[in-house]
This record gives structure tokens, sequence and C-alpha cells, in this order.
């Protein structure tokens, strides 16, 4: 046999090299391809014997060359691995070390033999290719060195503390910071598919990240933002894995801290506001990490382990204090020229300071254990349990990562509260491959399980019929009325005058301040827009305030239980085939029980005569006959099953083929064990063409063409296929024995003032067999028929090129749309609601959802090699349409497939026109770069640049049902663009290698050094006025403009006014002990 | 070992799997309920003497509401036992006249639950459309007599007003619905109705075969039964039915004095077609 004769060098090759093997199968792994060829003909060499080794497989893999001399091995854990390649005649093996593979490409190294007669290997140190010629994807991988080394993840926002891996997702060509993540070629965030090892975290119920895993614990992390092989689906979105590190037979490990003091921050900006007595301050006290983690071996070549814990804590300092209305001694109020606001003055001795805090701890633990060549088999165990809120504190919100409250208006009882946030993630992986590599099994078991509560802030959860769970939310919200019905000026005295409230009526004067700072006194008021001189009481106006009990509770458990197979299949059939199919099984669960403290929210009429049961679960079994449900429970599930085949296929080692299919189907189960919705047919077809002009893996041309089909987040089971049953009455709040204070002793009581039906006003008609009660809604929302899933086309297609070593450019052209979207509409103005797709079956009258992305990159990738690295890109990009995504990002809205995007007829005009992430520019750079000092030492430097034009902004008014901001007055997109956003963060840092092994770096990131304060949102409310959308209107139809009443529009004047600006200067001070 | 054997049968592992992939692909069906907003109904003649003063009836505006029964999941509502409420204006007016009543009226003012008397209440036969997504309450019922609203003297207080009231006699109205029945798809969730109906009025019977529509829409012309965002949906057939009278929005007379004819004659938009009545 022409191979025993190599059996000694190989035997020693692989000693040396033979560490660990992790199996990272599936999404992350790695293909390596080439040819052999003789040095001095050119031509192929047949049966060459290529063998590959490295830190992360154990023993080597081998490929002998076909015909024409090519070879390619798949399924490689991404990592550094030595190729070494032996032919009959030609002596002299030849060995490439070094080779660096990244998650999911493809790298290609041609290798030239010598005919000679020596037995010596020849050593060549050439960095590996760096285009992945087997791929048409679109994204980055960001591995461990680059996020060590550039300040990637900005300290806010969400998974900002503990820096995970979905914020450095950002990093992406054409990827952006929404409200609840990355948004990744103009869609929402939660259309992402997260992975965590090829385990999905997805949040079952809502589609955002659920284990937001520190990028301390990860070798890398992989962004597809599209262009994505049929092996990933259920997101039309971007796929983001997380690939965790591992243990090898050499022992490594890290220990690290890194602190952000918010008594550095730069000067922040204050967004000033017409009209409340409470302004509050929101800074940042400090945030930061500390971990370690540790990787090694159990049993040497067989069994290694790696771990690690890491604690992350954000404090934010929230700063209230009290202002009053200035009045000038001839008693008339003062309005400030330029901004038209009311001028204001802090009262001394109000100031009321809080915190608000969060802290998350990340365990990590992870076996790989390798009996023989074939099998390896692996289990990692994530638990991440998360604290915010209580004890005086005010909580952290875990979907958005901010502080939960804006403005300190209301008792801590009722506005702040204490959250648990807890993810738990077991894995169990399987890879078994054949000894001649032609087959590869991948069997994956994994179980994804989070815990969210919300609880009152003295511990009492929902249900609880004590503390503060058991009493109600109150909202007071009386507003001023200056004006009678015929237009005439009022007086006080007269009847409708009416003013809001003074926060002393509310909330008592803070101790330290001069008594009576706040009492009431007569002056004039001339509004700016009217020129009406008011006469005025209240001297420190409080325009809502919310008191009592903290309102909605929640306990939230939701699972995700997943089975899946994947077999590679290596052929050979003109040219070579990477063949993969497989199947893919989810099952997802949602527990939800939430409820209203108190059973309910209660909030006063704007008139000042009663309350409302704003929000309180219950249902009518009768006329005028309620039944409350104090906490609604409801177990919702869904069943997805898929499977999907594809063909990599290497046509005459030129051009590269991948062709494939993916199936999937959903269901979504009712809290009552029936059948929510059905999504089955979701066919994905996925075709790309890739073409190496150089033939030598230096260069590629692609095109690739994807459907893309989205999972539907539990969420509609839960609140639309099931149903949050809800009524309300008025109760009447003026004369004895009324409910004019929902917290007085035994009014929320049975039978209490605010409970019985003797002050529960008769609002029903001649026709309303319901004189006393209203319904605010009732059951499941019913499905049409004909619904198809949402999904979206894209198609990509461009080219990149090695100039020169370790460094590609690149462009790239997206074209995505939605294809069809899965919502909620009423035809009947929100009296009953079905869900379809707009503009399709029963919703034909609708519009059609749209959603289109163009976008043009250009990028150049350096990795990091000979002291320095670099990535950039520059991003031109339009995203219109009428509908955004999974979220409304003007309202925060997150009721993935049925926010009120198209609900009402009467608000679907205007709708069409810029999206808010429509971003035309976005420059982003990052680079890296390491100065010898010599003696073991290392000055580190680096920083990223970011640049991008301003977004588009609206013109929103009232709905008389839906409310603030839903009312698109003229199209979408009509308002100011806001302006370009700059961002420059450096870092330095130095590295001192104290012994063999040992190495102490300590850095400080610089985020926004120039201390940019650029608008980041404005103001887009034009009028608190119910207004209906001018259909095609431009600025100029707004002066003739009326309110739905047909009286003139009062503008907000707070219209067009900042009411976010960039994050001040920060700095973030690092300390690493590595070994 | 023979390992060229082994992967085969583990490939059809996946093949299997997705073979039980099953699953269904229809829709569920929705549960029964009556729509949140009025109904439009039009009355057509089937019994009694066409000139008799019960019989005078050519609509109505009906009021409905769909109640659960207690008892269901988590102290939820028991979707699967619904029952329907029917109230007609018309007979809510004769209600809401007492209640507002400037003086007490005796044997109505402080009665329980005189607001509920129009109400006429009956269960569904189940919680599901059946075959032609239809759901039925075989019978509703409701009647009351309305005491006499009671004669209101002159205010001597105020000289140059008269505000005598002569007394209303009492008045027993019945209303007995049977046979009433919904559609019931994601597309018409309730809002298509009919039944008949036996209506007396102090010893007065007629009875009627009603077909309703949800929501009620004011008319004048077939066109404004079709306008985009009238809340109808826009596939059902629907006209203009100038007959019906609502007391609450009544027609304008012409007014003699000026040369143009202010006259407008406002009717209700009704089903053109039995249900399910689509174009």
């Amino acid at each position: 046999m022409r191979r025993s004769a190599w059996i000694t060098i190989l035997g020693a090759v692989a000693a040396q090299a033979a560490v660990v093997s992790t199996a990272e199968a599936g999404p992350s792994d790695a293909v390596l391809v080439g040819v052999v060829r003789d040095a001095s003909t050119g031509e192929g060499i047949e049966g060459a014997l290529v063998i590959v080794t490295g830190e992360k497989i154990q023993g080597e893999r081998t490929m002998t060359t076909n015909v024409s001399g090519l070879y390619r091995i798949p399924n490689l854990p991404p990592g550094t691995y030595d190729v070494t390649v032996f032919a009959q005649d030609y002596g002299a093996g030849n060995k490439r070390a070094g080779l660096q593979l990244r998650a999911g490409t493809t790298i290609r190294v041609d290798v030239q033999l010598v005919r000679s007669g020596t037995r010596e290997v020849i050593e060549v140190n050439v960095a590996a290719p760096t285009i992945d010629v087997g791929n048409g994807a679109t994204g980055l991988s960001v591995d461990r060195e680059m996020a060590q080394r550039v300040p990637i993840a900005i300290p806010t926002g969400k998974g900002a503390a503990n820096r995970s891996f979905e914020a450095i997702a950002e990093a992406t060509p054409g990827a952006r910071n929404d409200t609840y993540g990355t948004s990744i070629a103009g869609t929402t965030s939660p259309e992402n598919k997260y992975y965590v090892d090829g385990l999905s975290v997805n949040d079952p119920g809502f589609g955002l990240n659920g284990t937001g895993l520190s990028m301390e614990f990860l070798e890398e992390v992989r962004i597809e933002a599209g262009g994505y092989m049929p092996e990933h689906g259920r997101s039309t979105g971007g796929v983001i894995n997380a690939v965790t590190k591992s243990g090898s037979n050499q022992f490594h490990g890290n220990v690290w801290a890194y602190y952000t003091p918010g008594q550095l921050e730069g000067r922040r900006e204050i967004a000033r506001r017409e009209g409340d007595a409470i302004v509050t301050e929101r800074n940042l006290n400090w945030i930061g990490d500390a971990g370690f983690d540790i990787g090694g071996r159990i049993i040497k070549d067989k069994l290694w382990f790696y771990g690690g814990v890491s604690i992350a804590r954000t404090v934010y300092d929230l700063t209230s204090s009290w202002n009053r209305v200035s009045v000038d001694p001839d008693g008339n109020a003062l309005i400030d020229p330029d901004t038209k606001f009311t001028v204001t003055e802090r009262i001394a001795g109000t100031t009321q300071r809080f915190k608000a805090q969060g802290t998350t701890v990340q365990a990590l633990g992870k076996l790989t254990y390798s009996p023989n060549k074939r099998n390896t088999l692996e289990i990692l165990a994530i638990y991440a349990p998360s604290l915010s809120g209580g004890n005086g504190t005010f909580g952290m919100n875990a979907q958005t990562g901010q502080p939960e409250v804006l403005n300190l208006v209301g008792d801590y009882g009722a506005l702040a509260r204490k959250y648990r946030d807890n993810s738990t993630d077991l894995q169990f992986k399987w890879n078994w491959r054949d000894d001649d590599g032609k087959w590869n099994f991948d069997t994956i078991l994994g179980w994804h399980h989070q815990l969210n509560q919300r609880n009152a802030v003295d511990g009492t959860r929902v249900g609880d019929t004590t503390g503060l769970a058991g009493t109600p939310s109150v909202v007071y919200r009386r507003t001023n009325n200056f004006y009678g019905a015929d237009g005439g000026l009022l007086e006080p005295g007269m009847p409708g005058y009416r003013e809001v409230h003074s926060l002393t009526d509310l909330t008592p004067l803070p101790g330290g301040a001069p008594g009576g700072a706040c009492d009431p006194m007569m002056y004039s008021f001339t509004d700016p827009v009217l020129m009406d001189a008011q006469t005025r009481s209240v001297v420190c106006p409080i325009r809502q305030w919310t008191t009592g009990g903290p309102g909605l509770l929640y306990d939230r458990r939701l699972d995700r239980l997943q089975a899946r197979e994947i077999v590679t299949r290596l052929a050979r059939g003109a040219g070579h085939h990477v063949i993969k199919f497989g199947v893919d099984f989810e099952y997802t669960q949602y527990n939800s029980n939430r409820g209203y403290s108190g059973n309910q929210i209660y909030r006063e009429s704007t008139n000042g005569t009663n309350f409302a049961d704003f929000r309180m679960y219950s249902f009518l079994s009768g006329p005028d006959d309620a039944n409350v449900i104090r906490n609604l429970n409801w177990n919702v599930m869904s069943t997805t099953i898929g499977g999907f085949i594809q063909d990599s296929w290497s046509i005459m080692d030129k051009v590269t083929l991948n062709a494939g299919l993916r199936y999937d189907a959903q269901h979504l189960f009712s809290g009552d064990r029936t059948l929510a919705m059905a999504l089955p047919n979701q066919f994905s077809p996925r075709i790309g063409l890739i073409w190496d002009p150089t033939y030598s893996g230096k260069a590629k041309l692609f095109v690739n063409y994807a459907r893309f089909y989205q999972s539907v987040p539990l969420n509609l089971a839960d609140r639309a296929g099931t149903g949050e049953p809800g009524l309300q009455s008025f109760h009447n709040a003026v004369g004895p024995g009324s409910c004019s204070d929902p917290l007085a002793p035994g009014a929320n009581d049975p039978g209490g003032a605010c409970t019985n039906d003797a002050n529960r006003l008769l609002i029903g008609g001649p026709a309303d067999a319901d004189q006393r009660w209203a319904l605010a809604s009732a059951g499941k929302t019913p499905i049409d028929p004909r619904l198809k899933p949402q999904s979206s086309d894209e198609i990509v297609a461009g080219g990149e090129y090695e100039i020169i070593p370790d460094t590609r450019l690149g462009v790239q052209y997206t074209h995505r749309w939605l294809h069809r979207a899965i919502e909620d509409m009423s035809r009947d103005e929100a009296a009953t609601y079905f869900i379809g797709n707009p503009g399709y079956g029963i919703a034909k009258d609708f519009p059609k959802a749209k959603r289109v992305y163009d976008s043009a990159v250009l990028f150049v990738e350096k990795r990091f090699a000979k002291h320095w690295m670099i990535t950039g890109s520059y991003t031109l990009s339009w995203l219109r349409g009428n509908l955004a995504g999974l979220f409304r990002p003007e309202t925060g809205q997150l009721d993935p497939n049925t926010t009120s995007d198209f609900d009402l007829i009467s608000l679907l005009e205007n709708r069409s026109g810029y999206l808010p992430g429509d971003t035309r520019h976005s420059f982003k750079v990052f680079t890296a770069g390491e100065i010898v000092l010599g003696n073991g030492q290392f000055l580190r430097l680096g920083g990223a640049l970011r640049a991008r034009s301003g977004g588009p902004t609206n013109y929103l008014a009232s709905h008389v049902l839906y409310g603030f901001d839903e009312s698109f007055i003229l199209p979408r997109g009509s308002g100011e663009r806001l302006p370009w956003n700059f961002s420059i963060d450096p870092t330095v840092g130095y590295t001192k290698i104290l012994r063999k092994d040992l190495r102490i770096t300590v850095s400080m990131d610089v985020f926004n050094v120039a201390n940019f304060q650029q608008i980041l949102a404005i103001d887009e409310r034009y009028t608190f006025d119910e207004v209906n959308p001018i259909k095609g209107g431009t600025m100029a139809d707004l002066a003739s403009a009326t309110t739905t009443g047909g009286t003139p529009i009062t503008v907000n004047p707070n219209f067009g006014n900042p009411t976010f600006y960039q994050q001040p200067r920060q700095f973030r001070f690092g300390i690493r002990l590595s070994f | 070992m023979q390992p060229s054997k082994r992967p085969p049968l583990r490939a059809l592992v996946p093949g299997a799997l997705l073979l039980v992939v099953g699953g269904s692909c229809t829709q569920p069906t929705m549960n029964c309920t009556t729509a949140h907003l009025y109904y439009a109904a039009q009355y057509e003649l089937t019994s009694g003497d066409a000139n008799s003063p019960c019989a005078q009836h050519k609509g109505d505006i009906l009021g409905m509401q769909t109640y659960f029964a207690t008892g269901g999941i988590n102290g939820t509502a028991k979707f699967s036992d619904p029952s329907a409420a029917i109230r007609p204006q018309y007979a809510g007016l004769l209600v809401a006249e007492a209640l507002e009543y400037p003086v007490d009226v005796p044997g109505f003012t402080g009665e329980k639950g005189v607001e509920h008397w129009p109400n006429a209440v009956g269960d569904f036969e189940s919680g599901l459309p059946d075959g032609e997504d239809l759901c039925h309450v075989p019978q509703l019922d409701s009647m009351f007599t309305r005491p006499e609203l009671p004669a209101i003297a002159d205010d001597p207080m105020t000289a140059d007003v008269d505000e005598t009231v002569e007394a209303t006699p009492p008045t027993a109205v019945a209303y007995e619905w049977s046979n009433a029945r919904w559609l019931n798809t994601p597309d018409a969730q309730g809002t298509q109705f009919e039944a008949d109906l036996k209506f007396t009025q102090d010893g007065c019977t007629a009875e009627f075969h009603v077909v309703a529509v949800s929501p009620a829409v004011h008319c004048v012309t077939d066109e404004d039964c079709t306008t985009t965002g009238n809340g109808i949906n826009p596939d059902f057939a629907v006209e203009c039915d100038n007959r019906i009278n609502d007391p609450l929005s009544p027609d304008v007379a012409d007014d003699p004095e000026t040369p143009a004819n202010e006259a407008v004659d406002y009717g209700l938009c009704v089903l053109a077609r039995p249900i399910p009545s689509y174009e």
C-alpha cells in the first residue's frame, strides 16, 4: 500500500498536533478546499494525501485528492490548523502551518509539490486566504481577537453590561441598534435567529435574544446578514451564532474586570420639556463586569472541560426635582421667547435621588468527550440569573437594557418593580463521522428556559391580595380647560373651568422645601400659540401622576426544546458535493401568568369627574354581570418541524453552486389546548452561484436568491390566540360616597365605593344590553382561513478580492423585500379583529404590507496579523414601506405579528414611506494594532469610528381609539431628517508577558471621545389632538388641517424638539490576566 | 466495522421524522359570537294584520352581546358555553324615556334591573358554528310593562314657560325571537344575523322575518352603504332601505320657506340577500 511508506511521518505529526476536538458541528463549521499541483507542470496530482491537524480536532482529518488534484475537507470547527500534503513520487511533504479558519467559511488552500527524493517535510508559513469561496452569505465574523482589541460593544443598551454577543452584531455592515437588539438588513431585532453553539436561544414569547452570553465566553460570533443556506431558517432577519470556547489539553484561562464609572461621563445634553413640575435626570453611576474562565483536560486526548463565571452590574442615578412656574411681579407667567416653553424654577430642597440597578450573573460549563476518532460528545450548560429593582431602587427593563422609568411622576411603589430574569440552557451534542470522512452526523438536543418575573417592590407577586400587589394602580391625568363650549375664555369659578392637578394635591411637598412653595396663586398665562391671556392658579402643574400599586405584574416561564439531526455526505460526481440534509424539531411553551395589582388600573377622566377601569382582566357572564379575573394565566405552545436538503456543488473547481430547499411547518396552540394558528408549507428555496475567477481562493463573485420564513413568537398565541378579556366601567368621583379616591380604605374591596354598581355611570345607549359595562376586549382573534406564513425574499450579489495577504476588499448589493406579513386588522374600527395577510385573502381590501430594503456595501477586512487589523464598511441603503417588522419603533410596541400597524382602516392612510430604520449612509471602521515595546511588552492601540446619516421623522397625531402618535397626518417620513451622528471610540492598552503563558493587559476604552451630543430622536407628536391622516398631504396642508371635531389643531409645543441625545463620553477601564 | 452500512440507516431517520410532520393545514374555527357594534335590522312582516299598529315596524337598530359561562380555565370564561342578548332600540327607548323622566315614575324608578328589561337572552346551541358557519340560538324572549309616566304639573316659578306634560299610559311589549342565527367566520364575526320575531305590544301581535347586518350605518342612497371605512365588510351585499326610520336619526323635512329642497330620507344599510349575503 502506498500509504504505508509515510506512516512514521504521519504518526509524528499527529502526536505533535493532536489536542482537542470540539466538533462544533453544524452552522459554525468551516470547510477547507484546494488543489494539489505539480510545481513544474501545474497539473493536479491525483491521490495526494491531505492531512489536517489542529487544536480543535482530535487526531487528524485526511482526504485524498481526485483526478484533478482537488480536495475538500468539511466540518472543521473554527480555529487554527496545519495542513500537510504528501504524494507518491513527490517525496517531501509540504506543510502549511497556522491556517486560520473562521466559523462557517470555505477557505481554499492550494499546494504545489516538487518532485524529489528527499524525505523531509517542508514547512511553509503562508497566511490562509481570507475569501470564503464556498458561500454567498453576507455578514461578519467577529473573533475573540477582534472583540478583545476593539471596543465594539458600547456601554449602553441591551446586553451592554456583560458585553453580550448581540451587542457585537451591530458591527455588521448595514446593521444598527434598535430598541430590542440589533437590526440586520432593514429588519427588526426580534426577526433574528440567535444561536449559542447551534442551540436556538430566542425568547419563545417575543423573538428577542433570550441568552445574552458575554463575549468573554466566546471563540467567535458569526453574523449572517443574508444569503444564508437552507440549514438556517425560521428567521426573516439575520442569523447570529455565538460559538463558545472549548477546553484543550493545555490549561488556559482568563481573569478580567471592566469598569465604566459615571463620574467620568461627559456633559449630558438634557432634553427640555414643556409642562411638568417634576424633572428627572438620568445619569450613569457605573457599569461593569468581572469574571474568569478556564479550560483544560480531564483525561488527556479524551475528555476536556471549559467553564467560567461572569458578573455584570449596571447602576443609574435618577435625580428628580420639583419646579414651579416662574411668575413675574405683575402676575404674568414667564415664557421663554425662543422655545415658547413656560419658564420654570427649581424649588430648593425638593431633590430626590434614586437608583436604577440590575445585576446579571452568567455561569457556563462545557464538557467535551471524544472516546475515539469517530465520536465526539459535548454537554453545554449555561445559567444566567438576573435581578433588578426593589429595596428603594428602580429596575432595569430586560428587553431594552434601560431603566424602567424615564420621569419619576408617581409614587415609588407605583412606578418601580422588582424584576427577576433568568435563562438556563442545556445542550447535548453528538458528532459521528466515518473513517474516510464521507459521512458526518450531528445530533443536537437542547433546552432553553427563561423565567421572567415582574413583582412589586415589596416582594408581593402577581395574584397576591396583600401589599402592593393587592393595591390598584391609580393614574391621575386631569387636563386644563379654559374655554367654554362657545369658544369663549373661562374664568375661575365658571362652569367648565378646569386646571391640571397641582403636585401637592397628590403628594406632599418634600420636607426640605420652603413651605407653601407650590401653593396656588392667581396668575396670568399668555398662551404662546393662541395669544389668549388665561387665568391660572396652579404653579406646580402635573399632567400625569401614578400612585397606588405597580399595575401589571407577571410571572412568565418560557421553554424551547429542540432536537436536530444534520447529516453531511461528501460525494463526487461532476465535481465535489457537500450534501447536507437534516430535520429540525422545536417545541416552545409560554406560561404567562399576569395580573394587575389590586385587580386593575383606575384612570381618571380628563375632566376629573370619574375613574375608568382602564385595565382589568374580566368578562361578562350576563347583562352587566362582570367577573373579575385577578390573574390571567395561559399556557400556550407551538411545534415546529422542518427539514432541509442542500448541496454545495463545486463544479470543475471553478464554480460552486449552492442549491437547496427548506421546509417548515409551525403550529401554535391556545391556552385551551386547541389549535390557534397553522402555518404549514413553508417552502424556502435557496440558490447561489460562486465563481472564483482566480482559481486560487483569492477572489469570488457571487449571486444568491433566498426566501426566508418567519417563526411566529408565542405572544401571538397568548394574547390574540387565547385572549385577554377586559371590561371597562366608569366610577363617579363627584359627591358624597363616590369613588373619589380608589385608594381610600375599602374603596376597592367588594361593595366599596369604587366597586359598587351605584357609583357606576350608566353609559349604555337604548340598544345596549349592558348599561354599566363596555367590552374592551373579548376572546380569541379569528384567523383568515387562507393565512400564509410571513416571509421575505432576498437577492444578494457581490464580489470580493484579496488585495494583499490577509486583506480582502468587497462589494455587496442586497435587495430584500417582504413577501407576506401576518398582522391583525379590523374593518369596523376596533370592534372585531382578525389575523390575516394584509392585502390578501379576506384582508384583500387592506393595503399590502411592504418593506423593501436596498443596500450597497463596500468593505475592507484585514484580520489580525503582523500586529494590526482593520474592518471597515460603507453602506448606502434605503428602507421603505408600511411595516417596520415585529415591533413598532414609533411606540416601542412589541407584539410580534399583532402590532397596531394595520389595525384600523381610519389609520391606514399615509403609512407608506421611509421607515424608521432608513439610514442613507453609514460608515463603520474598527481597527486595532500593537506596538512591540520589547521585553515582552506591547502597546495596544485601536478604536471604532461610526458615522451615520439621520433617519426620517414624522408628523403624528392622536387617534380617537388608539391614542397618541397613531395617526400619520402627513405621509410617513415627511418630517425633517435627523442630523448626522458621529462617534469615535478609541482604545489604548498595555500588555506585558509576565512569564511563559501568563500575560496581563490593562486597557482604557473611550466611547464618544469628542463628546458629540447629536440629536438621536425628536418629538414627532405634532399634536395631542385627534387628527385623521391627510391623504398625500404636504406641509402646506398642515395650516388648514383640523381635528376630527373640526376645530383648529393645537400644535404640541414640544414638537420637533430633541427627546434623545447621543450618549456622552464614557471611559471603560479593563484589566485581564491570561494564561 | 462496516461504516458504509451504518450511515445510510441513520440517514433515514431525518426522512422518517419528516414523514410524521402531518399536522393540520386548516386554521381553527372561531367561537360563536355576536358582533360588538349595533345591527341594522330589516323587519319583513310574515303574519298578522298589515294595518295593525304593531305591524308597522320596517326595521330597527338592534344591540347584541355575547356572554360566557363562568368556570373556564384558571377562572376565565368558558368560551364553549356562550349565550346571546338582543336588545331592540325601540324597546330600549321605552325604558330610557322612563329612566330619564323628570319626575319619579311609580313602579319603575328604584326597581332593580329596570335597565335590563328590554334584553332578550338565550343560550347558543353550541360554542362553535355548524357546517354552514352558522351559530344558533333557538329562543330569546323579553317582555315588560312600562308603567304609566305620570303627568307633570306646570312650575309656578317659571311663569313664561308651561311645563305641563300629560300622563303617558302604561305599555306592555314582548319580543319572542326564534331560530336566531349568526354567520360566524373570520370575515363575518357574527355581523350577519337572521331570525323570526313575534312582536306583541298592548295586545297587538305581528310576526316578522328579521335580517340584520352590523355595524348599523345610516344611509340615503345605496352608495352610502359601500363607502370605504363605514365599517361594513366591503364584500357584503348591502343596500339602503329608506323605509326604516331611526328615531335617533330622523328624516329631515323640506323647509317650505327656502327654495332648496332640504328633505333627506334617512334609512339604514341592510343586507341585500338572505345570509350569507355576499357580493
